[in-house]
């Protein structure tokens, strides 16, 4: 047959291909080594009587072998198959240390039972004996994983089988993702039509915020200030409402900025929100001889974090760049990515000594806490609660349009966030009630 | 996110439409891969890189490297060694892409060498800034957070802190089988348990990542529907579709 | 060197769909979308005397990038979505640890729930984000910058 047939679920694929079509499995993945990694040493050294890795003759070469999940993910429900179970170590066997975890797909019941670890990794499956081809076993969940990497392939293949598999639902207990996209939509976008005209709840304060403040508020008039703009309009939903009040705070604080960013809709990116920033603080008239007044210079560089050591020291190739060699008083890194302020950090701030207030995304906090911790970072503000918290440290009051706004992304993160939580309990749950059912029935 | 709404003219209703009949396709890939939705991706990328291509000469190839040389060709010697190398660069570039992957040999090697003071330089510039920025501050850190004192509390954070952050380098460089092979069971046992302390935080600060991943994108989903409301509310298509469930209901 | 990469990048991008185009690829008409609205843009931008801030160029970054980059990325949240439903389960490796991050750093951030759960809450998350988590990824960090040290060495001296 021409072709090449998955090892884990059989399809028979065309001759290039890298990854199933079906499942999203790696078709090449027999041709590394065995023992490319800890785990599947241990895994191989756990398993003698399993058929070895890249074995035609063994089950997973079998086209007629049940379907299995795609191996990177899947460590849950799955069908049961022809594995071999392990044996049992003898009982005069001295207590090993615990085994390394197997990270080749598990999908007899006895290994979903006790590949449970939770908080604690007390069981292995040698302690059970369940027959895997018992009546009332777990059927078959679709390949967990397998989905998303055919949407993400989806993206770049011209192959339209890859994209027909999508339209197969997955089974129970799997929830169609389309209903799950609904619910996240409905949790974001009803609210938002019906949401109160003042902001509601309590934002957390996280470390970093007051202390940002505090940083910029002891510029001197007339400080000069880098702003390292990375994040672009992809981001802007979240970074902007970050920048604003900090952008806002150093036209408060008369700083003269100097904006230089690696993407090449940083710029204008940065256009916008200076505008928006300097809108807040001043009449339409005045907006925009007072973000003239901020923006010394407005940059993009090519070359990507290489360029970055050249913005340091008293050198012509950064009096180049950024048209004056003096020396700035703070840096503010607007980035979307932790990696981007971390390669300021590395690249930068170890040669010039500025301090440095990183503004992101809220996702890149808990990357980024080491280097606050360190105090390589002066002030953190991250997220739409790092913005909120630091916008009520501004001295101005809030004007009608921005209550609003504030009161939308409160009342969007709160449904959100409990669509979110509802679909982890809900996941979670399916999954106990399911195995419950099968435990009951073996 | 502030996107300019604002704008009138045709110039800016028409952009009204495109921006919103391209946000739409683009959503309409939620539902199932259409035709639609990869066209807005085509047109994203042709438009992406096209600005990108300006904004590489508007903003840095002519302001920096080719107008100065138009205007002093002797005041910067370096700039035509710089022009040099990127013409070269350039095309060995275009001749192997032009060519699928047939240029010459010689030209292949000039080419190499721009190549390589890029590639090199980058990767000694990541080493220096890894060293500088995060192996020496962060490991003085770790090592300094094990040797607290004070309240009870302070130093029991302090100890776990470092447990946890040497767990997690083991965890993540050390493989027992191959770097312990050898030694005795209960060293293997003691760096297993170690490197497990570490795979647990790893495990903590994954989930933590999430929500905070939930929160940003949530942000963002949040920023485009009121993109979207308000470019229907711009556009007229609320007030048609108003009047269209007036008439229907 | 990083503007010519640029370029590279451009004429590498335009010579994958004039070949599509010339072979009558499947959706061939969708990379001469591409091809000709990069032109269109380049052309604008170049011929423009107000360079960055032409206006052509000011229309493509609000009508077209902007909405289309955010929409891109906004639609992540769905996936996520999906992805929480399906990987944050207690039964999976580590999966418990995921799951308690996870759901106490919600808890704690939704600005509603925040006045319903003891006021110790707050202070324990800003704990476990401030200590065990950021010990972790200082590890990960260590971890990475290490390997990345070892790397550049070896390609330093071609010892791949």
């Amino acid at each position: 047959m021409d072709g090449l047939t998955c090892p884990h679920c059989g399809t028979v694929n065309p001759e290039d291909a890298n990854f199933c079509k079906k499942c999203g499995a790696n078709l090449h993945e027999d041709d590394a080594p065995a023992a490319a990694t800890p785990d599947a040493q241990a895994a191989e050294s756990r398993t003698p009587d399993a058929p070895a890795a890249g074995d035609d003759t063994g089950a997973d070469a079998s086209p007629a072998k049940p379907p299995q999940p795609f191996a990177l993910f899947d460590l849950g429900l799955t069908a049961p198959t022809s594995r071999p179970r392990r044996p049992s170590p003898p009982a005069e066997e001295p207590a090993a240390p615990a085994p390394l975890p197997d990270p080749t797909p598990t999908p007899d019941l006895s290994a979903q039972l006790v590949h449970t670890p939770g908080l604690l990794d007390a069981l292995n499956d040698d302690q059970l004996d369940i027959d895997p081809t018992a009546p009332g076993r777990a059927p078959s969940s679709p390949p967990i994983g397998g989905e998303q990497a055919l949407w993400i392939r989806r993206l770049f293949s011209p192959d339209p089988s890859v994209a027909d598999e999508l339209t197969q639902p997955p089974a129970w207990p799997n929830l169609r993702m389309r209903w799950i996209f609904l619910v996240v939509a409905l949790a974001v976008g009803i609210p938002l039509l019906f949401s109160r005209r003042e902001p509601t709840g309590t934002i957390q304060l996280w470390p970093g915020v007051q202390e940002a403040h505090a940083a910029v508020a002891a510029l001197p008039p007339g400080a000069d200030v880098i702003i390292f703009w990375a994040y672009d309009q992809a981001t802007a939903g979240e970074l902007d409402l970050v920048a604003a009040p900090v952008v806002e705070h150093l036209i408060q604080a008369r700083a003269r900025v100097t904006i230089v960013s690696l993407l090449p809709t940083g710029p204008a990116t940065a256009d916008r929100l200076v505008r928006h920033a300097a809108e807040l603080v001043a009449p339409a008239p005045e907006a925009q001889a007072v973000a003239r007044d901020l923006v010394a210079r407005n940059l993009y560089l090519t070359g990507g974090a290489t360029v970055l050591p050249l913005l340091t020291g008293q050198t012509d190739a950064r009096a180049s760049l950024l048209g004056s060699a003096s020396r700035m008083e703070l840096a503010v890194v607007l980035a979307a990515d932790a990696a981007d302020v971390q390669a300021w950090l590395e690249l930068v701030q170890p040669r010039d000594g500025t301090p440095v207030v990183a503004g992101t995304s809220a996702a890149a906090a808990p990357v980024l806490q080491a280097y606050w911790d360190s105090g390589q970072l002066t002030g953190l503000v991250s997220g739409f609660d790092g913005a909120l918290a630091y916008r009520d440290l501004l001295e101005r009051p809030y004007k009608d349009v921005e209550r609003q706004a504030a009161a939308r992304q409160l009342t969007a993160q709160n449904w959100g966030q409990l669509a979110f939580l509802g679909l982890i309990l809900l996941g979670n749950l399916l999954a106990f009630l399911f195995r419950s059912e099968a435990v009951r029935n073996v | 996110m502030f996107d300019a709404l604002g704008q009138s003219g045709a110039a800016g209703q028409i952009g009204l439409w495109v921006g919103l009949l391209t946000s739409l396709a683009l959503a309409s890939m939620l539902l199932r891969d259409n035709t639609l939705a990869r066209l807005a991706q085509h047109i994203l990328v042709g438009a992406g890189v096209g600005y990108a291509v300006v904004l590489a000469v508007r903003s840095v190839l002519w302001p920096q490297l080719v107008g100065p040389l138009l205007r002093a060709p002797d005041a910067s010697p370096w700039r035509w060694l710089l022009a040099g190398l990127l013409a070269v660069l350039l095309l060995a570039g275009t001749v192997q892409i032009v060519t699928g992957g047939h240029a010459p040999s010689w030209l292949l090697l000039a080419g190499a060498v721009p190549v390589a003071m890029v590639v090199g330089a980058s990767i000694a510039v990541a080493m220096l800034g890894a060293v500088e920025g995060t192996l020496a501050p962060q490991f003085l850190r770790a090592a300094a957070s094990g040797l607290v004192t004070g309240a009870p509390l302070t130093v029991v954070t302090g100890v776990l802190t470092l447990l946890i952050t040497s767990g997690a380098i083991i965890h993540l460089r050390v493989n027992p089988d191959r770097d312990l092979h050898g030694a005795p069971g209960w060293l293997r046992g003691f760096v297993g348990a170690w490197a497990a302390i570490g795979r647990r935080g790893l495990w903590l600060a994954a989930g933590v990542i999430f929500a905070r991943l939930v929160a940003s994108r949530i942000s963002l989903l949040a920023a485009r529907f009121e993109y979207l409301a308000a470019a229907l509310q711009q556009t007229g298509v609320w007030t048609w579709a108003n009047r269209l469930w007036e008439a229907l209901f | 060197m990083g503007a010519g990469a640029v370029l590279l990048g451009a004429v590498n991008l335009a010579a994958v769909h004039i070949r599509r185009v010339q072979r009558g690829d499947r959706e061939w008409s969708h990379s001469l979308v591409v091809i000709g609205v990069a032109a269109i843009v380049i052309a604008a931008g170049l011929i423009d005397p107000a360079g960055r801030n032409s206006p052509v160029l000011a229309w493509v970054f609000d009508y077209v990038l902007a909405p289309g980059q955010a929409m891109l990325y906004a639609l992540t949240a769905f996936f996520l979505a999906a992805a929480g439903y399906r990987f944050l389960r207690l039964e999976r490796r580590g999966g418990g640890w995921l799951v308690a991050g996870a759901v106490i750093v919600l808890l704690t951030q939704m600005p509603r729930a925040h006045a319903l759960w003891p006021p110790a809450l707050p202070a324990v998350t800003v704990w476990l984000v401030d200590a065990p988590v950021m010990a972790a990824l200082r590890g990960a960090l260590l971890g990475t910058a290490l390997a990345l040290l070892i790397s550049g060495v070896r390609y330093l001296f071609g010892r791949m």
